[in-house]
């Protein structure tokens, strides 16, 4: 009991603590200064922002904060708050450099950066030159900032142009082929009784505005969808103002976003063509496994067709419904997460921004399906054999979990592709090799990808020494094929999942993305390169299996709870010490090539000694075989 | 209006999905069975928060509930319940009372469903995970801080109490090890 109440005691001061933190407030001092205007109001990058106003203490920093709704076409505003920093050049201008990183904030990361029109406040702020004592704050109201990012991205580019023409063809909109210099969408002529007609719309107008997006092209002139009438600006001939238009838009609909609402679909889509490319993985890695088996026993392969021509069985004591069930849920689960096996660029079937989230909550459908395929079986070993592998699979999930929380911390998205954008082509590039924390991480989520998939040296339902044997013994014919097919993709799943989340993914050395995604030979390069190493790591599953004694159950949870997760705790710590300390990019790739260098080193050695007791240590001919096949 | 029907037909589906699981997890007479069923249900409130644009919410939800509480519930329920099956999850009381407090509750929820006014909040498809995060690490920092603390002391509680009884049990000739 006097532990628990120390720790208690402790809870108590931790809870005081964060109340006392969050009790500080920051005082804000009387208006000293005035902001009057900011120019230009249509940014670049590189462009130089200048805000215009008086009474600036001249040479001093200013911390300027965006606070409002980003505008984007086609997507409902966002509000947003981006800090910026500016410095008072003359008492009555501040600059501000528009850099890359500020260019991001505004228009979303690099991968799907658009057209964003920025509509809110400015808020200009000067630290006191006492410390202690309250900045000087000045707001500028209303202000509309048109940011465009240089190189959006082509597919982007035509998807949305395509949506824009589909939204002009809603409305009843005839866009002139030739677009006016000065941007915006000149109208060719209305179809009569449209909406655009309905809206006050005439041939020969110039849509200038739509939902406050700046139209420059036809990406823009999609409606946001957030309320049923679209607000839309236009110029009438030749006349310098500007009209605003109530535009019917009830019932149009941007293609739905492969991000929610459209993965639903998707994934019953993707199951389909998982299927097409999952039963060859399964079929050929059992044949694989097989002779990579026969090499290492120095025997010959056997046949592995037999198991496909079995006949379906079913014993009479089973409990039915869930004997059925289960197959499909470990089926379901395992295949599920191809929906966001990232092979490439743009062959993945939804980059969800859950992604790895996502990955996570089906695979938990794999659990609940090997243990009730356990109890289904209906005798007590293959419950027994369902109820240990199953608190195998939740054990070794926690510092997986946790392994891949710290990838996600050190990239700040569950988006694969994002991931894989963190890394580069190199492998000194890649999260292995960026810290020697990363690196130990590597193999403890390797580790507990071998036990979550129940694969060897955690193997229980293949034990053959153990009483309790494979959870789902009485499964034939086709449903043993599920299960065999779950398993099989299942090896995959853990190569490829590692493969992004620390291997680079489908980049290829010594291209940049950009260059790799403008040719659609150096993205079909990009996925061999991605399955290359999913099957390096596929294979480095399959020598483990025969090269390593099997650990007994209670050995196996000890090391989960004794030694992994302690560890992924640690890890966890570090790898957050390290986004706090960021090293600088010389730093990064001095660490990365150093880190290389040695796990080169070290698998030379390991090289070495294995061919030297291959050769040395026996006289046996078929001992000379390479085993590396 | 396109999307309207299918957003309806889905949502048609998820609450058939939902309810109807949770019918079989109420009715089944082997309680393994009503656990598995329960996996249908969280399923199926999954992809009504997926419905309404909570992403991060959908697979959370699935994640902790499916992939961690539902197990535990199968392995109570496996490890308690008797191998031939003739076990019943439930066994009321008394029929009569149950079936006056069944028919309050009814009138009840229905009364307020029927008074409340559903607002229809505008579903952003945003992605809502950085939202989130910023959220729980920015304003919530407290509250989110405090519900860690809350299942931290939960935990160690859980250890005494464990703990305890495994002390109890191996002052006995023949109990536990350790």
């Amino acid at each position: 009991m006097r532990p628990a109440v120390r720790v208690l005691r402790l809870v108590v001061l931790a809870l005081a603590v964060l109340t006392a933190l969050a009790g500080c407030q920051r005082d804000v001092g009387p208006q000293l200064i005035d902001v009057l205007d900011i120019a230009p109001r249509e940014v670049e990058r590189g462009d130089r922002v200048e805000l215009l106003g008086a009474q600036f203490p001249q040479g001093k920093k200013a911390h300027l904060t965006f606070r409002g709704a980003l505008n984007r076409a086609g997507e409902k505003p966002a509000t947003a708050e981006i800090a910026a920093e500016g410095m008072a050049s003359t008492s009555t201008q501040i600059e501000l450099d528009f850099t890359e990183g500020l260019e991001g904030l505004f228009c979303g990361a690099a991968e799907r950066s658009i057209h964003t029109t920025f509509t809110g406040d400015v808020e200009v702020a000067f630290p006191a030159a006492m410390t202690g004592a309250p900045p000087v704050v000045a707001t500028l109201h209303g202000v509309t900032l048109d940011v465009r990012p240089p190189t959006p991205r082509r597919a982007l580019l035509d998807e949305r142009a395509k949506e824009g023409n589909n939204a002009l063809a809603f409305f009843g909109i005839h866009a002139s082929k030739t677009p006016p210099a000065s941007g915006g969408i000149l109208v060719d002529a209305i179809d009569p009784g449209s909406r655009a007609e309905k809206a006050g719309v005439q041939a020969g107008d110039l849509l200038v505005e739509i939902d406050r997006v700046r139209i420059d092209s036809l990406a823009d002139v999609i409606p946001s969808g957030a309320a049923p009438v679209a607000k839309l600006t236009l110029r009438r001939g030749s006349s310098p103002t500007e009209t605003k238009h109530d535009l019917d838009v009830a019932g149009f609909r941007a293609t739905p976003p492969a991000d929610l609402y459209g993965a639903a679909l998707l994934l019953l889509l993707a199951a389909a063509v998982i299927l097409l490319f999952m039963a060859p993985t399964a079929g050929a890695l059992t044949w694989v496994e097989r002779r990579i088996a026969a090499r290492m026993q120095s025997r010959s392969p056997a046949g592995g067709l037999k198991s496909f021509t079995r006949e379906e069985a079913i014993p009479a004591t089973i409990d039915k419904p869930l004997y059925r069930l289960a197959p499909y849920l470990v089926f379901g689960g395992v295949s599920a997460t191809f929906v966001v096996m990232p092979f490439g660029q743009y062959l993945i079937a939804a980059d969800l921004d859950v992604g790895i989230l996502y990955v996570l909550a089906v695979s938990s459908l794999v659990t609940i399906g090997l243990v009730s395929g356990g109890w289904a079986a209906n005798d007590r070993y293959s419950l027994l054999g369902g109820i240990r592998s199953a608190a195998q699979i939740v054990s070794y999930e926690v510092p997986g979990a946790i392994a891949v929380a710290c990838i996600v911390m050190m990239t700040g998205s569950l988006r694969l592709q994002e991931i894989i954008h963190a890394q580069g082509g190199w492998p000194w590039e890649w999260y292995l090799f960026k810290n020697p924390v990363t690196f130990a991480l590597f193999f403890l989520y390797f580790t507990t990808a071998l036990a979550g998939g129940n694969r060897a040296p955690f193997d229980l339902p293949e034990a053959e020494a153990e009483p309790a044997a494979a959870p789902t013994p009485p499964a034939t014919g086709g449903r043993a094929l599920l299960f065999f097919l779950a398993e099989w993709a299942n090896v995959f799943v853990m190569g490829g999942l590692a493969a992004a989340l620390f291997l680079g993914g489908w980049q290829v050395p010594g291209l940049s993305a950009g260059a790799q995604e403008a040719h659609v030979g150096l993205q079909a390069l990009g996925a061999l390169v991605f399955l290359l190493k999913a099957w390096a790591l596929v294979f480095a599953v399959l020598w483990v299996r025969w090269a390593l004694p099997r650990l007994r159950v209670d050995q196996r949870m000890m090391l989960c709870w004794k030694w992994l997760v302690p560890l992924a705790f640690a890890a966890f710590a570090l790898c957050a010490g390290w986004v706090a300390w960021s090293p600088g990019r010389t730093a990064q790739l001095v660490i990365g090539v150093g880190m290389f260098a040695i796990a080169c080193v070290g698998s030379a050695r390991f090289a070495q000694r294995v061919l030297f007791y291959v050769r040395g240590g026996h006289t046996n001919a078929d001992m000379r075989l390479n085993p590396f096949l | 209006m396109a999307r309207l029907d299918l957003g309806g037909v889905v949502f048609a589906l998820l609450a058939l999905l939902t309810l109807g699981s949770a019918a079989v997890v109420a009715l089944a007479r082997d309680v393994v069975h009503s656990v598995v069923a329960l996996l249908g249900t969280l399923v199926g409130v999954a992809g009504l928060y997926l419905l309404l644009a909570a992403d991060f919410l959908a697979a959370v939800e699935v994640m902790v509930y499916a992939g961690g509480t539902l197990v535990l519930f199968l392995f109570a329920a496996m490890l308690t319940a008797r191998t031939d099956r003739a076990a019943s999850s439930s066994v009321p009381p008394s029929r009569r009372l149950a079936r006056y407090a069944t028919l309050l509750l009814v009138a009840g929820f229905s009364a307020v469903a029927i008074d409340t006014v559903w607002p229809t909040p505008e579903v952003s498809s945003v992605p809502s995970t950085a939202k989130l995060g910023h959220a729980l690490l920015g304003a919530y920092l407290l509250p989110f801080e405090l519900a860690s603390m809350v299942l931290f002391a939960t935990m160690i509680g859980a250890f005494t109490v464990v703990r305890r009884a495994m002390d109890a049990r191996s002052d006995t000739p023949g109990g536990a090890r350790e």
